[in-house]
């Protein structure tokens, strides 16, 4: 008897065999009972198999699963980033447990205080303390390491700026994971570089991205920037002290030039300023050395006109200018030495005074005058001026100056140098100067008019001369 | 052999047009054909794992994954098929590689983490036989016997020869009872 192969008895619990092969495998079964026990053995094998694989899914979790693989698909097909399964499925598992809520990290602890080196008042004394003690909240411990603790971390670089919030509970970025940047409460601060941290913070790994630079420029350094940057006011790119200076410097020009001529207006006395005399000076200098030319041919061709005087205006070469009326005791002197000759070359140079039309009329504004020609006001206030000054010794030079028409010039300079004495002429053309006995150099300028220069020889008489000049040419 | 005429593991029906619409952007009709076929995908997931959460791994990739190569469809052949061959192919690549080296998971285990819900058996013998054989084998297991296809389907599914498929099912069966009757 052939016992059943174990295709055949296969074949048979797959219901493969049909036809005879199947009535015979049946009926051998039934009278052999090794090949009955093993077909039994099968079939317990193919129950168990059946109940164990053939499970059938709970709807709901078939329906939860499918779900899942819509919302994967849609995304995949809007272009988004396809789900994790696991985020998936956390609806289904069991809620994690609530985080413990965050213990703020200990304060670091304040270095000691080193002692004062003096007693401060009772009063200081209490502030010192107050501000050696901070009134800090007492903070838990630090976390203590067992034998089992990992090692403390080492400092890490500093790896970018930290920003911190006030608001939220603390990440875990604060306890060792390196999550970016440190979001939470902290006991002191608000926006801190990690640098300023204490090293409880410090230590914490931040910004481990290779896009960050590794040493960020902090917020304060950004801020300082930026406000480095700002459009500055008129007022500090020039400085105040710059614009002071240049209206002063320009004050104080106008008013060195502006005071001669103040101060020969009201007649003050001109302040004694070296650089300033040396600037009217040169003027002097440059035109007495044009006006020695000129004298030298005039005095070569013909002798000046002379006039009565009107106001001199000593200055002395000090450079102290001051206005003096023609003495009245010169002529006094005058007449007492009136035997003494006058210089020879001031009469040689005196020429016939010819009246125009319109000066009778103006010699007869002053009847004084006109009766005595030599004692006019000029010479008077002259005298004046000169004992008022205490130059008694000083001899009168008087003029007139008119042009190559006769006409008195009005207003024309009259100097001396050495001592430095300037007059003006009168309406007549008239001038007078007080100035020491002996060889001066005579200038008179005017405008329209080439100057005139003339060397005469005082005596200790008053001294008339006479100018004319000439157009310029 | 039962009667598989109306069977989706022998008969289309509607799975070619719905794969048609589905290729040309029919979310609707994508979604008909993964739930058509969720119940026997899901048997034959289990029975690829023998582990509750990592057939819940293995239905979920098998399905977007299936949705993502929709042009691979073969049109000869009920879309079952197919899944059931992508599962096995996802199952045994990841047992081979000891789950999906992903950045997001560990390697070293399957999808879905450490946590494990292994099939409860009666006979932890008849488990452990089972567990000891490699996924094909598996699948010819509860092809055959849960899912009672004849060798012809059996041999469509895994694409494999019939005489072999009649041959390893033998073989599956006499080894299964030497273990349950040790």
């Amino acid at each position: 008897m052939r016992h059943v192969t174990a295709l055949q008895l296969c074949a048979f619990l797959d219901d493969a065999l049909v036809g005879s092969p199947d009535d015979q495998t049946a009926r051998h079964l039934a009278t052999c009972t090794p090949c009955r026990i093993r077909y039994e053995l099968w079939c317990h094998v193919d129950d168990s198999v059946r109940e164990l694989l053939g499970e059938v899914p709970d709807e709901h979790a078939m329906e939860q699963w499918s779900s899942w693989v819509e919302i994967a698909v849609t995304a995949d097909r809007k272009g988004l980033p396809a789900p994790e399964f696991a985020a998936l499925r956390l609806p289904l598992t069991t809620s994690p447990p609530p985080r413990p809520p965050m213990e703020p990290l200990p304060f670091p602890a304040l270095p000691p205080m080193s002692p004062l080196p003096m007693t401060p008042p009772p009063a200081a004394r209490e502030s010192t303390a107050r501000m050696a003690r901070p009134t800090i909240p007492s903070a838990p411990p630090g976390p203590t390491l067992g034998a089992g603790s990992p090692p403390p971390r080492p400092p890490l670089p500093y790896a970018g700026d930290v920003r911190v919030r006030t608001s939220g509970p603390m990440p875990p970025a604060l306890h060792g994971t390196p999550s970016g940047d440190i979001d939470g409460p902290l006991p002191f601060g608000l926006d801190v570089p990690a640098a300023a941290l204490p090293p409880a913070y410090a230590q914490v790994p931040v910004a481990t991205g290779a896009a960050r630079a590794p040493f960020p420029t902090p917020p304060q350094l950004a801020r300082a920037g930026a406000y480095a940057r700002m459009p500055k006011p008129p007022s500090a790119r020039f400085p105040k002290g710059w614009l002071v200076f240049v209206v002063l410097l320009l004050l104080g020009a106008g008013t060195a030039l502006a005071l001669p001529y103040v101060c020969e207006r009201f007649g003050w006395p001109l302040p004694k300023w070296p650089i300033l005399t040396a600037i009217l000076n040169a003027e002097h200098d440059a035109l007495a050395r044009r006006a020695a030319v000129a004298g030298a041919e005039s005095a070569a061709s013909g002798p000046n006109d002379g006039s009565l005087p009107h106001e001199v205006t000593s200055r002395p070469a000090g450079g102290k200018h001051s206005t003096s009326k023609p003495r009245t005791g010169d002529a006094a002197q005058h007449a007492e030495r009136g035997s003494e000759p006058p210089d020879a070359s001031i009469l040689f140079d005196l020429p016939a005074i010819e009246p125009e039309d319109a000066e009778p009329e103006q010699a007869n504004d002053h009847p004084a005058e006109h009766a005595r020609p030599h004692e006019t006001s000029a010479h008077r206030e002259a005298s004046k001026a000169g004992s008022r000054l205490g130059r008694s010794g000083w001899s009168q030079l008087c003029g007139e100056v008119r042009n190559t028409q006769g006409v008195p010039i009005e207003g024309a300079r009259v100097s001396i140098a050495e001592p430095d004495l300037i007059a003006r002429t009168d309406r007549s053309g008239r001038f007078c100067i007080a100035c020491p006995p002996g060889k001066r150099t005579v200038r008179i300028l005017a405008a329209g008019r080439a100057p005139a220069i003339r060397t005469v020889e005082l005596g200790r008489e008053t001294l008339e001369t006479r100018f004319t000049l000439d157009v310029a040419n | 052999m039962h009667d598989h005429s109306q069977s989706p593991w022998t008969d289309p029906g509607r799975d070619h047009d719905l794969v048609i619409s589905a290729q040309r952007g029919d979310l609707v009709a994508l979604f008909t054909l993964l739930r058509a076929h969720r119940a026997e995908l899901w048997r034959v997931c289990v029975a690829l794992t023998l582990d509750h959460r990592r057939a819940e791994r293995l239905f979920h990739e098998t399905l977007v994954r299936a949705a993502k190569n929709l042009r691979t469809v073969p049109a000869d052949a009920p879309v079952l098929h197919w899944l059931v061959r992508l599962a096995t192919h996802l199952a045994v690549a990841w047992t081979r590689h000891e789950g999906p080296k992903t950045p997001t998971e560990p390697s070293g285990a399957w999808p879905g983490g450490a946590p494990t819900s292994p099939i409860r058996s009666a006979d932890p013998r008849l488990a452990a036989a089972l567990a000891s054989l490699p996924e094909q084998d598996r699948l010819l297991l509860v092809l055959a016997m849960v899912e009672r296809l004849s060798y012809a389907a059996v041999a469509r599914v895994t694409k494999r020869d019939a005489a072999e498929v009649v041959r390893r099912l033998t073989e599956l069966r006499e080894r299964l009872a030497g273990e349950v009757a040790a």
